[in-house]
C-alpha cells in the first residue's frame, strides 16, 4: 500500500522573477509501507525539495503529493503532517536551541500536546535508540557535544515523536565513522521494529546499497530512474556519464566490464564484486597452465 | 531556496552599474539630504522622486522589482500617512466627532510618504547596483580623510563589508532553520504569547550559535591569509576609478541638488 | 635547506575553569617533507583539527614546538611568512568567503601581502587558472556550486604561492561532482607545482591515493605510512575506522590466494592491475 504517493509533480522556485528555476520536473513516484526508499542525487537534483513535499513544508506549484491517501494542497491535513511524518534536515545539529539534550527532545514533544511520564519515557526511549547513553547526556547542553552526538541527539528529537514515516536528508554528511554507524544502526532499527517507513536521501551510495529496499535517482530536476536497486544502479551508470554516484566497487565493475574484462556488472555488494574478480582471475590461471 | 530579499544586488552592466560607487554614495547622500531636509515642499520632493525613478530606469533593474520591497513595508507607509494626517493640528477639511482631518495634516501625510519613498528608493537603488565589497570601498574611500582622526577607517569599512556578505547567507539559515523547527512542531503563528516565546527562541538560538560560529571560522580564515587589523593595505588592486562618466553623473547630481534648493 | 614541517613533542591542552586539562594532542612527532601528499584520518576529538591548525602556527603547541621550514610558529616574527607557507582551507567553503566577486576574494591574501598591484594580478590570474575558475572570475561566489566554493577557497591561498596546503575536511560539506573535481585540482597541484597536500578527510576512499597516511587516535599518532600498510594494520580497525572499498576487496582477494599487488588500494591502481 502506498504511504506517499507523487504524482507529476514539479516545483518551480521564485517563478516570475528572473532567478526562476525549475526545481522538481513532474516527478511521479510512489512509497509503500514499511519501506526503506532510498533518493540517490546530486546537489542540485531536487531531492531537498522533494522531501519537502512529503511532510507539507513545501506545495507543488504543479501535480499533487498525496500523504496516506491525503492531498498535501489541503491546508489543514497539511498542518496536521509534522506529527506522521518526522523530517530531519541536513546539517540537523545546527538547529539545536534548548540548554539541555532533555529539553531539546522535549521541544516536539511539548507540541505534540504530551505531558510528564510519557515525555521522560519517550526522551529515554529514543536517546538508546541512536547509541547515547540517557544518564550521561541528558542534562548536557547539546551544543556542548561533539559533533557526531549532536547529530545522534537530533536524530533522537524526530524519533522521539514516533512517526509513521522517518525523512531523511543526508542524516551521514560530515560525521565521523563511528557517529554514522550509530545513525544507520538507528534507522533500520526504526524501520525493522516500528515497522516504520524511511525515505532517506544521500548522495553517498555506501550507505543506501545495503540498507534501502527501492532507491530513486534524480537529476536536474527530473526522476531517471525508479524501483529495485539493480535496475537503479544499471540505469545510473547509463546516464552518469562520470559515474561519480555510483560506489566504489560498482564503479570498479564497470569498467572492468568497459575494458572487456568478462565481468558481471548486476551484482550489489563488496562480497559480489570480490568473487567475480576472483573468478576472472582463476580463468587467467588456468589459462597460463 | 530563498525569496528575493529587498535590495539585494542584481548583477548588471548598465551606465549605474558601472559608476564609481562613491558617486553613487554621494548621489545617495544629496538625495536623502534633500528629501529630509525640514520644510520641504512636496514640488521638490516630487521632483527628487522623478529624478530617483529615471535613474531606476538606466540601472536597468527593472521599477517593478524595486516597487516589490516596498510590499513589506507598507504597514509602515500606511501607519505614518494616517498618524500625520489624523494627529496634525490647522485648518479643519473634515470632522466626524472628536476625529479631524485637516489641510496640514493631508499635506503633511503625502510629504511624510513621499520623504520615505525617496528614502527606502534610494537606498535600494545603490545596493541592487552596488557590490558590497564595492560599497564598502567606496565608504573607505570617502571616509579616508578621518585616518587624520586616527578613526580606523580600514577596519570599519572590513566591518561594513563582512556585514553586508552575510545578510544574504543568514537569511537562508534563518529560512533553513525555520523550516527545520516547523518539521518539529514549532508554531510560528500561534495566538498564545508563552508558545510564541518558545518557538523564537527556537529560531533565535541556533542562528545566533550558528552565527558565531561563521564568525569564528572567518577570523579563523582570514587570519591564514595573512589578515591582520592593525596593517595597512597599500595596494587594493581592484582599484576605484573616477571615470568621465562619473564625472557627467556628479554634474547631474549636482544640478538636482541646485534646481532643489532653489 | 630542504622545506619540511616538523613538529617536536608537540602537545596542546586546553584548560577549563574547575577541571583538569584536557590533551587534544599529546607528544606529537612528525615531520612532512615538502611535495608529500599526506591523508589525515582519525575520529573525532582524536585531534586532527588541533594538529591542522598547528601547522601555520593558528594553534600555538601548549608544550613542544612546529617548525615551518626552520621557522618557529610560537615566534611572532615570522608569523605572516609562516601564514604565507602553509595555506589552509576550512570544512565549510561558505564561511571563509569574504568577498562578493570571485577575483576579489582570490586577491584578498596577496594584498594582504602587499605585493605590487601588477604582481597580484599575476598571481590571481595564475591561482584561478590552476584551480579551474578562469572563467568564473567576475562571478558572484554564491552562485557557485560546492565543489567550486571549495575550489575557490584554494585558489584564495594559493595567491600566497604557499609550499603547503592544509585542509580540514574540504569535502564533507559537497556532493560526488564537487569532491571528484576538489580531489582532482588537489592532485593536480600536488603533482605539477610539487605542492604538499595535508587533506583530513573522513571518507577513506579520498585518502586512499595519497603516499602517506597518518591516523590520528586520542590525540596521539597512532599510525603513519603508505595507504595500503596502514589499511591493512590492525591498528586501523582499533582506531574506529573501515578501509576504502577497493583495499578490501584487495585483502579478500589475498586471502584467497590469488597473486595480486598487496599495494592496490584505489580504483585506478586495480583497474590498471587488472587491464594491463
Amino acid at each position: 500500500m502506498p504511504v506517499i504517493e507523487t504524482k507529476e509533480l514539479t516545483h518551480i522556485y521564485l517563478a516570475g522573477t528572473p532567478y526562476e528555476k525549475k526545481a522538481l520536473n513532474q516527478v511521479s513516484l510512489s512509497i509503500n509501507k514499511g519501506e526503506l526508499f532510498g533518493i540517490i542525487g546530486a546537489n542540485g537534483s531536487g531531492k531537498s525539495t522533494l522531501i519537502q513535499h512529503f511532510n507539507g513544508l513545501l506545495t507543488p506549484s504543479c501535480g499533487t503529493v498525496r500523504v496516506y491517501g491525503k492531498d498535501t494542497a489541503n491546508r489543514s491535513c497539511r498542518n496536521e503532517l509534522w506529527k506522521k511524518v518526522g523530517l530531519m534536515f541536513q546539517f540537523p545539529e545546527q538547529q539545536l536551541f534548548a540548554s539541555t539534550v532533555f529539553d531539546e527532545l522535549a521541544f516536539g514533544l511539548k507540541n505534540m500536546g504530551l505531558e510528564g511520564w510519557e515525555i521522560e519515557n519517550r526522551v529515554e526511549e529514543a536517546l538508546l535508540q541512536v547509541g547515547l547513553n540517557p544518564k550521561e547526556v541528558i542534562k548536557v547542553p547539546p551544543l556542548g557535544l561533539s559533533g557526531g552526538a549532536r547529530r545522534q541527539v537530533a536524530l533522537a528529537c524526530i524519533l522521539a515523536m514516533r512517526p509513521t514515516i522517518l525523512v531523511l536528508d543526508e542524516p551521514t554528511a560530515g560525521v565521523d565513522p563511528s557517529a554514522s554507524e550509530h545513525i544507520l544502526k538507528a534507522i533500520k532499527k526504526m524501520q525493522r521494529e516500528q515497522q516504520a517507513t524511511v525515505v532517506m536521501v544521500s548522495h553517498y551510495v555506501n550507505d543506501l546499497i545495503f540498507l534501502a529496499d527501492k532507491l530513486a535517482f534524480l537529476k536536474e530536476g527530473r526522476l531517471l530512474s525508479y524501483g529495485d536497486k539493480k535496475t537503479v544502479f544499471r540505469d545510473m551508470a547509463q546516464w552518469d556519464v562520470n559515474d561519480l554516484i555510483l560506489p566504489e566497487h560498482l564503479k570498479l565493475m564497470h569498467r572492468l566490464a568497459a575494458y572487456g574484462l568478462p565481468v558481471n556488472t548486476e551484482i550489489l555488494t563488496l562480497e559480489e564484486a570480490a568473487a567475480e574478480i576472483s573468478r576472472v582471475m582463476e580463468e587467467w590461471a588456468r589459462c597460463e597452465r | 531556496m530563498r525569496e528575493m530579499i529587498t535590495g539585494q544586488y542584481i548583477m548588471g552592466d548598465s551606465i549605474i552599474h558601472c559608476l564609481d560607487p562613491r558617486t553613487k554614495l554621494i548621489g545617495c547622500l544629496v538625495v536623502i539630504v534633500v528629501a529630509v531636509w525640514p520644510r520641504q515642499t512636496i514640488t521638490i520632493l516630487l521632483f527628487n522622486l522623478a529624478f530617483i525613478i529615471i535613474v531606476i530606469y538606466f540601472a536597468e533593474v527593472g521599477v517593478g522589482r524595486v516597487l516589490r520591497g516596498l510590499r513589506s513595508l507598507k504597514l509602515i507607509f500606511l501607519l505614518t500617512f494616517i498618524c500625520q494626517v489624523f494627529l496634525t493640528r490647522g485648518d479643519p477639511l473634515w470632522s466626524w466627532g472628536s476625529i479631524v482631518i485637516t489641510r496640514q495634516g493631508i499635506d503633511l501625510g503625502i510629504n511624510t510618504f513621499l520623504r520615505l519613498l525617496i528614502l527606502f528608493l534610494s537606498a535600494s537603488l545603490l545596493t541592487m547596483t552596488t557590490s558590497t565589497l564595492k560599497i564598502s570601498a567606496g565608504l573607505e574611500s570617502l571616509l579616508s580623510p578621518l585616518k587624520y582622526l586616527r578613526f580606523p577607517v580600514q577596519q570599519f569599512a572590513m566591518i561594513i563589508n563582512i556585514a553586508l556578505r552575510f545578510i544574504p547567507t543568514i537569511t537562508e539559515e534563518a529560512e533553513h532553520i525555520v523550516r527545520a523547527q516547523k518539521s518539529r512542531g514549532a508554531q510560528f503563528d500561534s495566538g498564545s504569547l508563552s508558545i510564541r516565546l518558545r518557538t523564537v527562541m527556537a529560531l533565535l538560538i541556533p542562528l545566533l550559535a550558528a552565527s558565531l560560529q561563521r564568525a569564528t571560522d572567518l577570523a579563523w580564515a582570514m587570519e591564514s591569509r595573512c589578515y591582520t587589523s592593525d596593517g595597512q593595505i597599500y595596494s587594493r588592486v581592484y582599484k576605484l576609478h573616477f571615470a568621465q562618466r562619473d564625472l557627467i553623473a556628479m554634474g547631474v547630481i549636482s544640478i538636482v541638488l541646485l534646481l532643489a534648493i532653489l | 635547506m630542504d622545506g619540511r614541517i616538523e613538529l617536536i613533542d608537540a602537545t596542546k591542552e586546553y584548560k577549563h575553569a574547575g577541571s583538569p586539562p584536557v590533551s587534544a594532542l599529546n607528544c606529537v612527532n612528525l615531520s612532512i617533507r615538502q611535495g608529500e601528499f599526506v591523508g589525515m584520518v582519525g575520529l573525532n576529538a582524536s585531534g586532527k583539527t588541533t594538529l591542522a591548525r598547528m601547522l601555520n602556527g593558528l594553534i600555538l603547541p601548549s608544550r613542544g614546538k612546529v617548525l615551518v621550514n626552520g621557522l618557529d610558529t610560537a615566534d611572532l616574527a615570522q608569523k605572516k611568512e609562516i601564514r604565507r607557507l602553509v595555506g589552509m582551507v576550512f570544512q565549510n567553503p561558505d564561511n571563509q568567503i569574504i568577498n562578493p566577486i570571485v577575483e576579489e576574494e582570490v586577491a584578498f591574501a596577496a594584498e594582504n601581502l602587499n605585493l605590487s598591484p601588477a604582481e597580484v594580478r599575476r598571481r590571481v590570474d595564475w591561482a584561478l587558472e590552476v584551480s579551474g575558475l578562469a572563467d568564473l572570475r567576475h562571478h558572484a561566489p554564491q552562485m557557485l556550486s560546492g565543489g567550486q566554493k571549495q575550489r575557490l577557497a584554494v585558489a584564495a591561498v594559493l595567491v600566497m604561492q604557499p609550499s603547503y596546503l592544509v585542509l580540514d575536511e574540504p569535502t564533507s560539506m559537497l556532493d560526488e561532482d564537487g569532491r571528484y573535481e576538489l580531489i582532482k585540482t588537489l592532485q593536480d597541484l600536488n603533482r605539477q607545482q610539487r605542492l604538499s597536500i595535508i587533506m583530513i578527510s573522513h571518507r577513506m576512499e579520498e585518502v586512499a591515493p595519497a603516499e602517506r597516511i597518518i591516523v590520528l587516535h586520542q590525540g596521539t599518532v597512532y599510525l603513519d605510512g603508505p595507504p595500503a600498510e596502514v589499511f591493512r594494520s590492525p591498528r586501523f580497525a582499533l582506531a574506529g575506522l573501515k578501509p576504502p572499498p577497493i583495499a578490501r576487496l584487495t585483502n579478500s582477494l589475498l586471502r584467497q590466494g590469488h597473486p595480486i599487488d598487496d599495494r592496490i588500494v584505489t580504483l585506478e591502481q586495480m583497474v590498471e592491475f587488472l587491464c594491463r
